[in-house]
């Protein structure tokens, strides 16, 4: 961080334990996972929406809110939280303007005893309040003073105590905190502290790390102590800003003792006295057990005079340190015994893993099944009807190599399970079944927030829809394939420019709450009816209450997805710090359906770090009747968890499209048969013995899971799992599994006249037109008519216009979505949200109604989000779109005139010609595509994101291109303002700017295409 | 509900909702029953932004903000014998009653203690008439005994701004006394009481709150304005309680940082001091934030509290909800200085929202700095605002409207029904930031860390040779 | 000092450094493996140096590249010692020798030797020999012991603090020292008991100075010693020592005393002049090496067929020794079938020990190979003198029982003609000499001393090595004196913070 500025990335998700689960001395920190936002509230994106971000912080008393004087802005203000040496002193030095300041030592007497550290937590408390009677303005909680008798109180601990103390006592606004810490370095422990009260944090111990690190030569780059400080800032800064938005947090103040965290395995002491408030549902350690944690390090340092630092290996497999679940002779058998079919050896491979598991490294391997009457194996449902639960886990092709992928796919075909195409399209080619009867089309769709190569096509050809909501590895954050990496047939896939980068932003933009999940939902399953409807929601606390509003939304499969999965690159702190194992998430989803009557109309399904039939048991008696396996999957098709899937070098064939290294992959379809067979029969074994002869029966029994007893750990003999474990009770005749369909009330959509009125193009491309009236609540026009369309036709369609329909009044949300080529719709009046979303090759066309005699280019026409993830098509927009005008479109040529804050965000194709304002941040993160801006008042310099585009002036092959756009436009809409600048082009054309992404130029100069000189601002 | 706390693993202070919000405004006053119908039936047409439980018939919650219908009262509590005062010198409380009556007795008896210490005199109580065929199964089994309560001032000098706050004081020490003193008291609920707008909700679908509540489909009911609202929730636990609109606000969206935010009130309410109330009555009145409540009715009761306490209701707003400032270098610096300077005090109640709020004379919307929320206005050449999350909601006929537009992140707009306009954000805000010499304290108050001098004996002091002792400790 | 880890995760050090990759991503695609060169065997027969030139640090730098630094390591796995093999390589990759030597040491104490004689199973093991060949680690480990110990990195460092513990270690091979090493640095005084007259046992006199020249053990000892520990050599515990004597003078005492009881060929002939086992021969040579005198009779192989009798590297060794001598010939037999030249991924799938003909640096200077032959007689003249060896051909067959056996090749029975022959079939378990016997140790069903968590049947008798496990290699000999360092610090101190392999440092006594 100090050398670069930004956080560590790392792949293939965390399979160390839980904090509480650990058999070492783990920071205080590690026992809070972040929060983070999904379907409820959007997360940010802290990059491209940088604008409403800040990390501004204050210290001083805040005065009466009812009132308002001089007086009550007397504060120091901080630009952002970590505070150099120079700072602290600084503001110890500000005594005589006002801001007196108390330093309390957070120590507490290292002699072991009981009751140590809760003593030196009443001291702190007790001067922290004798301060603010003083008349203190600044309190610095400092570690500073260890000595061999006295051990730190970790800095969260003390900030949180004394946060609490002071609010309980009504004083906490007279004073702010500080933390002058030695234990804070990471991202993590700077956004615990400040989510606890500190307003701002020194971080000496690092400080002086970064600076003996850099005068023994470790940064490559020749760095001075400021500089690297100052890059140590700003990637905490930076890394700050990505814990917020995640959540949805736009303000460190607000940030700033916010509490967002799920504890796990504190006591209901330490919680209720030190962190009021905050979600704790496994109970655990207590003080006494904080202090033994603080001890075993302080031991370390003073009694055993070691002069190193242990290794770590949290992140990697090590021989010492963390303990992993996949250890190298685990991935050897798993290997070896499904490539010679060898059921023996895969019991030993099992064995490993579940009696890995039993070592504290998981919740379930602290649970145990109770003894129940057996019944014979042969009793047991067979594994041909227990195949079509399973599913491989959700990786791109492109983050996966093409072998890699149609590997699963195949195989998951020949089992009827279900293999999952990833977020980023699918080669159409894949969509018909080989001679032999093999078929790589991935049975699964996922429709995630960048909606890389998601048509109606595309939709129509799968089993099953998941919205992505969140992953594992990186809940709350969005993704990037850097340009380098979009060779051409990746991104012929995604419906992208070769070389172009693609940006999936953190929310969807079609999400922002649960009723546009809903929306979505209704879009998906208009756009294929015979699809199930599955969303993907990340474990941690709340996700019942959103699983229960998911099943509201009317999802038909809700998959819990454990944090510890993965296999995408990600920050360091998101993998370890945000998300929980599925074991909670499952469990808490199951129990809130039940209570709220939903159980019964969605299937669960969940995934993380699932290895072994037992695994899938203890999955099945938590609640979930279906389950992914992504990892295992792979190692079975070779992959040796190099965790260096981000780098392109994988030596094994599988995360890489190298195509030397491509040619090493030695994957087999009949492997990963043979490795969900297993997986079955391991399955059968279990419940044959628990007496199940079906997986129906056994959903949701906690009541045959227990806690073991026999676990020797002192950590783990606090945990209190029963809440996992708790059956909720059902009312009389609610079920504990799928059994109900949705009612997704399909029957009253418009469409249905719109394909009795399409017959004749449906069946021979004859053209029709027609006429109707909408209104708001006719939603998802054009989706099942274009299902229709690609049903028959594929993905070319019908020729343009060959259905041409005339519509009147407010057209609902989502008006065009998905749209095939061939359709054309016209629209009299104005449009609602999501106008034109997913467009797949049809026309649109809006002008406001003929009996209006407002100004159509002053007002507002459609609403937010248009086109987004949009694929090709045309429109015509006669007047101002809201918000996010083409978010994330990669191939629309669309003319409008006007658009809200954030216009062609996240773009990589297409063409966007705007005749009228535009709002902030126009072009955030655009990357491919062109937009031709009528700007006359020369404001859009203003406006604009300049982090991946530049304005320049159009050429002659621009103009040539804008003109014909604004003459369609005015054929189309007979709008005034394009007739002006029809008239008036040899002056008009000279007021447009043309807004070019660098990556696209940097692509189009690579072919020899000559690009216009960038405008001199 | 206590039936309902956490067992296993489910935890209700996570519970999220989300939702469609919208109003109907005359701007020049005019009241009529077209407006309540109106507001409605675009509330209906907005069905599918509400959520429904594991029955279909049980929706997730509804309501309607209303100004008081003084004639439509007068005429029936005349009626049933009572004579009501002119119109803003009484208030209406609209009640939830808990289902037992001993329980109900005692809410009386309490209720009548409080009026008779604080200055009032009672009315009288009106059963309000609804249809108990209507709500979805889940909700009957809960549904409350629904009563308004007519109060007026002992002191006839209390102008209705006065009579609006010792109605909050009431309401508050009301409520408190109950969830304190009254076995089964937390059922107890009061959803307005004010001399100005009244509240009819419920947990119901949109398409059942004009069915439900007999006085919405009443002629003589009349309003200047109407402010919907229909839930989305993420659970079905069935509760009244929890639909909007408050008081004050009809909130689409989500406070991430209510866990903060309340936390932080608890010490600044210890601090509130007001020449608005009494310092007993500011005792009656706190707790006004409770993190029991959800994020929505918290921030409707804290913008409760800071309008009765002397500021706008676009001022609140303004600090509760800021725009994006820091990096927006085109702003003008008065209207950044009045965020800095609230910025000392408040701390912004952070997540996506779209918000609508009302204080019976004015109404009006804003966004989030982000504005993830949609919130669509059209204004009519007949004088009517009309704002929803969608467009097309309620019809309007083309060739009356005369201009369509969409609230956009952090702005505002206001309608003045007493003054008859309707003002966009840089007047509305204008007239805030201007009210006070914000940017003067700023300068002569505020300092910035970063520009303080490093002091002159400072040195960095680095102990290399304890520090791998340290790190390890 | 400070200290630099990568990999530190709940420390300070790794989020502060960041996640620089380590080593050179593509380094696997851009380079090929490639050993140095050896001196040519021609011209190395003549003499009992090392057969490799001195480093090349360019040379190194670019094979360090090779590592991928795994997300699973799976030669950490492989290597009995769980050496932190792409940590190091990473060091080296960036010209950090000074850290690279520290995070070798961590795990070994003597990676001069193992340098220089591991077979290696790290690289066996190494993710890049699933289809590529292995990155260079045991002459990546040479190249930092050996530049530390040029540069004086490696400096004694005797432990800060005693015990006042005192540990008895009998037997001065890999084991014991290693057990020594640990013992002291955990701060217990330790004394080294061997009854030969040098320290270093089978590294000493078992291993040739062609591959192990004698200086570089000298050199470790001299540090040992500087670091407090004390060698007593020609102390033949149980012979001139008893004991007992060291049970009643030290608070501990660990057995090291290897495996040394060779298995012996009891065919006719046996007793023939010229029959000798494979550890006298090579002994006497690293004596003759050393520059003592041999008086109990010469066993040389000059101008003389040489016969060495079992395919290990024992009996490579004997065959680089006999040409250094001046063999006549060489011939080598081994009784199981020739192995394949690549390894079956049927039944010994990588990360696996493979299963495939190896050819050792001896081999290259000259011998005739034979498998599947099994040894008849040995056959005399009228001195008693080896003449020759017969032998029969056989074929190996998996029998009914699913056991292999072989059965012998009709009409290929033969003589072939030599004068000296080695016993290299390897040994037969703990020399149950006078100390076995003294203390009255139990032993398990192989013949090793028995013991639990490294203690024997005897309290305050640990057990270590070959003598506790049977014989193996070096390395494990290093690893079990490492292991048995710990048990009997835990022993001492209720807890150990002594490394260990596959425990973590950190840990909770209570």
């Amino acid at each position: 961080m100090a050398e670069k500025g930004y956080e560590p990335v790392g792949s293939m998700g965390d399979d160390t334990p839980l904090a509480v689960l650990s058999k070492e001395s783990r920071h205080l920190s590690n026992y809070f996972k972040q929060q983070f936002a999904q379907v409820s509230n959007p997360p940010i994106d802290p990059i491209r929406e940088r604008l409403v971000m800040s990390l501004f912080t204050r210290v001083g008393a805040s005065l009466n809110v009812l009132e308002e004087s001089a007086d009550h802005t007397r504060q120091i203000h901080i630009s952002q939280p970590v505070l150099l040496n120079s700072d602290l002193a600084k503001l110890k030095n500000m005594e005589d303007q006002g801001y007196p300041y108390a330093v309390i030592d957070c120590v507490f007497v290292a002699d072991g005893k009981p009751g140590r550290l809760k003593e030196g937590l009443n001291r702190i408390c007790e001067e922290a309040c004798q301060a603010v009677k003083a008349g203190k303005r600044i309190l610095i909680l400092s570690d500073q003073k260890i000595n061999s008798g006295h051990a730190p109180i970790p800095s969260l601990l003390s900030t949180g105590t004394v946060h609490h103390y002071l609010i309980e006592n009504k004083v906490r606004t007279h004073i702010g905190l500080v933390a002058e810490a030695g234990d804070v370095w990471e991202v993590h422990h700077f956004a615990t502290v400040i989510g606890y009260g500190a307003s701002a944090i020194n971080p000496y111990l690092a400080l002086e790390t970064i600076h003996t690190l850099n005068q023994s030569g470790v940064f490559q780059k020749n760095l001075s102590d400021r500089e690297a400080f100052a890059n140590y800032q700003k990637a905490i800064g930076n890394g700050l800003l990505k814990v917020m938005s995640k959540m949805g947090i736009s303000t460190l103040q607000s940030y700033q003792s916010s509490q967002i965290f799920e504890a796990i395995g504190l006591s209901t002491e330490v919680i209720d006295t030190s962190f009021r408030g905050t979600i704790s549902r496994i109970e655990g350690l207590g003080y006494d057990d904080l202090a033994t944690e603080v001890l075993i390090r302080h031991q370390l340092a003073y009694d055993l005079q070691s002069n190193e630092l242990p290794a770590g290996g949290i992140y990697q497999w090590k021989r010492k340190g963390e303990k992993h679940l996949f250890s190298p002779d685990v991935i050897h058998w798993l290997q070896h015994s499904t490539k010679t079919d060898n059921f023996e050896l895969y019991k030993k491979y099992a064995q490993k893993i579940n009696d890995q598991t039993r070592e504290q490294l998981t919740l379930r391997g602290l649970l145990e099944f109770k003894k129940r009457k057996s019944v014979s194996i042969d009793e047991v449902e067979p594994v041909e009807s227990i195949f079509k639960r399973f599913a491989t886990g959700a990786m791109s092709f492109g983050s996966i190599s093409f072998e890699a992928h149609t590997t699963l796919a195949i195989a998951m075909n020949r089992i009827g399970g279900k293999s999952n195409s990833g977020e980023g399209g699918e080669d159409e080619i894949r969509y018909e079944q080989k001679p032999n009867g093999d078929w790589e089309r991935s049975a699964i769709k996922q429709v995630a927030s960048g909606r890389f190569g998601v048509t109606s096509y595309y939709l129509t050809n799968a089993d099953e829809l998941q919205i992505k909501m969140a992953q594992g590895a990186k809940p709350g954050e969005g993704g990037q394939l850097p340009g380098d990496k979009v060779d051409e047939w990746i991104g012929r896939v995604r419906h992208a420019t070769p070389g172009v980068g693609l940006i999936s932003p953190p929310p969807h933009h079609d999400i922002y709450s649960i009723e546009d999940l809903a929306q979505l939902i209704y879009d998906l399953k208009n756009a294929n009816r015979q699809a199930r409807i599955n969303v993907k929601l990340v474990s941690q606390a709340g996700v019942g209450t959103v699983a229960a509003g998911v099943a509201k939304a009317k999802a038909d499969a809700i998959l819990i997805s454990g944090a510890d999965g993965g296999t995408g690159a990600s920050p360091i702190s998101s993998i370890r710090h945000a998300g929980l194992p599925w074991e909670l998430g499952l469990s808490e989803a199951h129990q809130t359906l039940v209570k709220n009557n939903l159980r019964s109309r969605v299937t669960l399904q969940t995934d993380g770090q699932i290895r072994t039939g037992r695994d899938i048991a203890i999955a099945a008696l938590l609640g979930a009747e279906e389950w992914g396996v992504a990892t295992a999957a792979l190692v079975v098709e070779g992959c040796i968890m190099m965790r260096k899937c981000h780098l392109n070098t994988c030596p094994v064939g599988i995360a890489t499209q190298d195509p030397e290294l491509r040619k090493l992959f030695t994957g087999n379809p009949d492997h990963v048969v043979n490795f969900f067979r297993f997986l079955a029969e391991d399955l059968r074994e279990v419940m044959a013995e628990l007496g199940f002869r079906t997986v129906n029966e056994m959903i949701g029994r906690t009541d045959l899971l227990r806690v073991r007893q026999d676990v020797d750990h002192w950590k783990v003999k606090k945990l209190y799992l029963s809440p996992l474990l708790y059956k909720e009770n059902a009312a009389e005749g609610v079920g504990l599994f799928k059994q109900i369909d949705q009612d997704f009330e399909l029957e009253r959509v418009l469409d249905w006249k719109l394909v009795e009125l399409s017959r004749e193009a449906l069946d021979q491309s004859t053209p029709v037109t027609g006429k109707f009236t909408i209104q708001n609540t006719d939603r998802s026009v054009g989706a099942l008519l274009s299902n229709e369309i690609s049903k028959r036709f594929k993905g070319k369609g019908l020729p343009e216009d060959t259905i041409h329909v005339k519509f009147r009044g407010s057209a609902g949300q989502s008006f065009g979505v998905f749209a095939a080529p061939g359709i054309t719709f016209e629209l009299q009046g104005e449009a609602n949200d999501y106008f034109g979303k997913g467009l797949s090759g049809a026309k649109l066309i809006v002008y406001p109604d003929k009996d209006s005699s407002f100004k159509p280019e002053d007002n507002i026409i459609i609403g937010n989000v248009a086109f987004y993830g949009a694929t090709s098509g045309e429109a015509y927009i006669r007047g101002m779109a809201g918000e996010r005008f083409c978010v994330r479109n990669s191939g629309v040529h669309a003319v409008v005139e006007g658009v809200g804050d954030h216009g062609c965000e996240y773009m990589t194709g297409g063409r966007v010609v705007i005749l009228g304002k535009t709002g902030k941040n126009f072009a955030a993160g655009m990357s491919g595509g062109i937009a031709y801006v009528f700007d006359p008042e020369h404001t859009l310099k203003e406006l604009y994101n300049p982090e991946m585009v530049d304005l320049e002036r159009m050429d002659e092959a621009d103009k040539v291109e804008a003109h014909a756009m604004i003459e369609k436009h005015f054929h189309y809409t007979k709008s005034d303002p394009a007739d002006w600048i029809l008239e008036n082009w040899d002056l008009a054309s000279e007021l447009f700017v043309k807004v070019m992404p660098r990556d696209y130029k940097a692509v189009l100069l690579k072919k020899g295409v000559v690009v216009a000189e960038k405008v001199v601002k | 509900m206590n039936d309902q706390a956490g067992q296993g693993l489910y935890t209700p202070s996570l519970e999220h909702d989300a939702c469609g919000i919208g109003f109907v405004a005359n701007i020049n006053g005019n009241r009529n029953h077209q407006t309540l119908s109106d507001a409605l039936t675009m509330l209906e047409n907005m069905e599918h932004r509400g959520g429904k439980g594991s029955s279909p018939k049980t929706g997730d919650g509804a309501g309607v903000l209303l100004q008081i219908p003084h004639a439509f009262f007068q005429q029936v509590m005349l009626d049933s014998g009572i004579e009501l005062p002119e119109e803003g010198k009484y208030g209406v409380g609209m009640i939830f009653f808990p289902c037992d009556k001993q329980v109900r007795q005692q809410c009386r008896e309490t209720i009548l203690h409080f009026i008779k210490s604080l200055g009032f005199e009672l009315l009288g109580y009106r059963p309000v008439p609804v249809n108990h065929d209507v709500p979805g199964p889940g909700a009957l089994e809960v549904e409350p005994h629904i009563e308004q309560l007519f109060v007026q001032a002992v002191n006839p000098a209390w102008d209705s701004s006065v009579l609006e706050r010792k109605l909050f004081v009431l309401r508050n020490a009301v409520t408190h006394a109950m969830n304190r003193d009254v076995k089964g008291g937390n059922e107890f609920y009061i959803t307005s009481f004010s001399c100005r707008t009244i509240v009819y909700k419920g947990q119901l679908r949109t398409d059942q709150l004009r069915e439900y509540y007999d006085d919405l489909q009443d002629e003589r009911v009349t309003t200047a304005l109407a402010l919907v609202h229909s839930r989305f929730s993420t659970n079905t636990f069935p509760n009244w309680k929890l639909a909007q609109p408050f008081r004050y606000i009809a909130h689409n969206g989500e406070i991430n940082t209510i866990r903060g935010n309340v936390n932080k009130m608890k010490s600044k309410e210890a601090l509130f001091r007001s020449s608005y109330f009494t310092d007993q009555e500011l005792e009656l009145l706190l707790p006004i934030t409770n993190p029991q409540f959800s994020d929505s009715a918290n921030l409707d009761a804290l913008v409760e509290m800071l309008v009765l306490s002397g500021r706008s209701l676009p001022h609140v707003l303004m600090m509760l909800v800021p725009e994006a400032w820091q990096d927006n270098k085109l702003m003008d610096p008065h209207r950044k200085a009045f965020y800095k300077y609230h910025a000392s005090m408040m701390e912004p109640w952070d997540g996506p929202a779209a918000l609508v709020f009302t204080d019976g004379n004015r109404i009006g919307a804003t966004l989030d700095r982000n504005g993830l929320r949609p919130l669509r206005y059209c204004v009519t050449r007949s004088g009517r605002v009309i704002a929803a999350s969608e467009a097309g909601a309620l019809k309007i006929d083309a060739k009356d409207v005369l201009e369509k537009g969409r609230i956009t992140p952090g702005k505002m707009l206001l309608v003045d029904l007493e003054k008859g306009r309707v003002f966009d954000d840089e007047k509305v805000k204008r007239s805030v930031y201007e009210g006070k010499p914000y940017y003067q304290w700023i300068v002569q108050q505020r300092t910035k860390l970063r520009l303080e001098p490093v002091p002159e004996n400072f040195e960095e002091d680095f102990h290399t040779e304890t520090l791998t002792k340290r790190q390890q400790a | 000092m400070l200290t630099f880890l990568i990999g530190l995760s709940d420390f300070p050090t790794f989020d502060l450094i960041g996640s620089r990759p380590m080593g050179q991503t593509d380094g696997f695609i851009k380079f090929n493996r490639e050993m140095p060169k050896t001196r040519d065997p021609k011209e190395r027969i003549n003499d009992y140096k090392e057969i490799y030139p001195p480093l090349n640090e360019e040379h190194v730098h670019q094979q360090s590249a090779r590592c991928m630094d795994c997300g699973v390591p799976f030669c950490h796995n492989g290597c009995p010692l769980g050496n932190n093999i792409p940590d190091f390589n990473d060091a080296v990759y960036h010209g950090k020798w000074e850290d690279a030597i520290r995070i070798l040491s961590e795990t070994n104490n003597f990676p001069e030797f193992t340098g220089r004689i591991c077979p290696a199973p790290c690289e066996a093991s190494c993710v890049l020999s699933i289809n590529n060949k292995p990155v260079t680690i045991e002459y990546i480990e040479k190249a930092i012991v050996e530049t530390a110990f040029a540069n004086g990195y490696l400096k004694p460092q005797p432990p800060k603090a005693r015990t006042g513990k005192r540990v008895a270690i009998v037997g001065s091979g890999p084991a014991g020292l290693a057990a020594a090493a640990q013992l002291n640095k955990a701060g217990h005084w330790v004394t080294v008991f061997e009854r030969s007259d040098r320290i270093g046992g089978l590294l000493r006199y078992g291993i040739p100075d062609f591959k192990l020249e004698k200086n570089v053990l000298d050199r470790r000892l001299r540090l040992m010693e500087q670091e407090g520990i004390i060698f007593r050599t020609n102390a033949n515990v149980g012979e001139n020592v008893s004991a007992k004597f060291l049970t009643e003078e030290f608070d501990a005492v660990v057995l090291c005393g290897g495996a040394s009881a060779p298995r012996d060929l009891p065919i006719p002939g046996r007793e023939l002049k010229g029959v000798h086992y494979a550890m006298e021969f090579l002994t006497q040579q690293n004596k003759r090496v050393a520059g003592d005198r041999i008086f109990s009779g010469d066993i040389l192989a000059d101008n003389k067929n040489v016969i060495v009798i079992g395919g290990g590297d024992t009996g490579s060794d004997c065959v680089g020794t006999s040409n250094r001598q001046g063999a006549k010939s060489v011939t080598q037999i081994e009784l199981l079938a020739k192995p394949p030249v690549t390894r079956n991924q049927e039944t010994n799938p990588w990360p696996n020990w493979p299963m495939v003909l190896n050819t050792s640096s001896s081999h290259e200077e000259g011998v005739q190979r034979n498998w599947a032959i099994l040894t008849k007689e040995f056959v005399g003249d009228h001195m008693n003198r080896l003449t020759g060896l017969k032998v029969v051909d056989i074929e190996w067959q998996v029998g009914e029982s699913g056991k292999a056996g072989f059965i012998e090749r009709a009409g290929t029975e033969r003589i072939i003609p030599c004068e000296l022959a080695l016993l290299a079939i390897g040994f037969t378990g703990a020399e149950r000499g006078n100390v076995v016997q003294e203390l009255g140790l139990e032993l398990d069903d192989r013949g090793n001393i028995k013991t639990t968590n490294y203690l024997t049947s005897v309290e305050g008798v640990f057990a270590a090595g070959d003598i506790r496990r049977g014989q193996s290699l070096v390395v494990w000999a290093i690893s079990e004196g490492r292991e048995t360092a710990r048990a009997v610090d835990a022993y001492f101190m209720g807890g150990s913070q002594l490394e260990s392999k596959d425990l973590s440092q950190v840990r909770i006594s209570a």
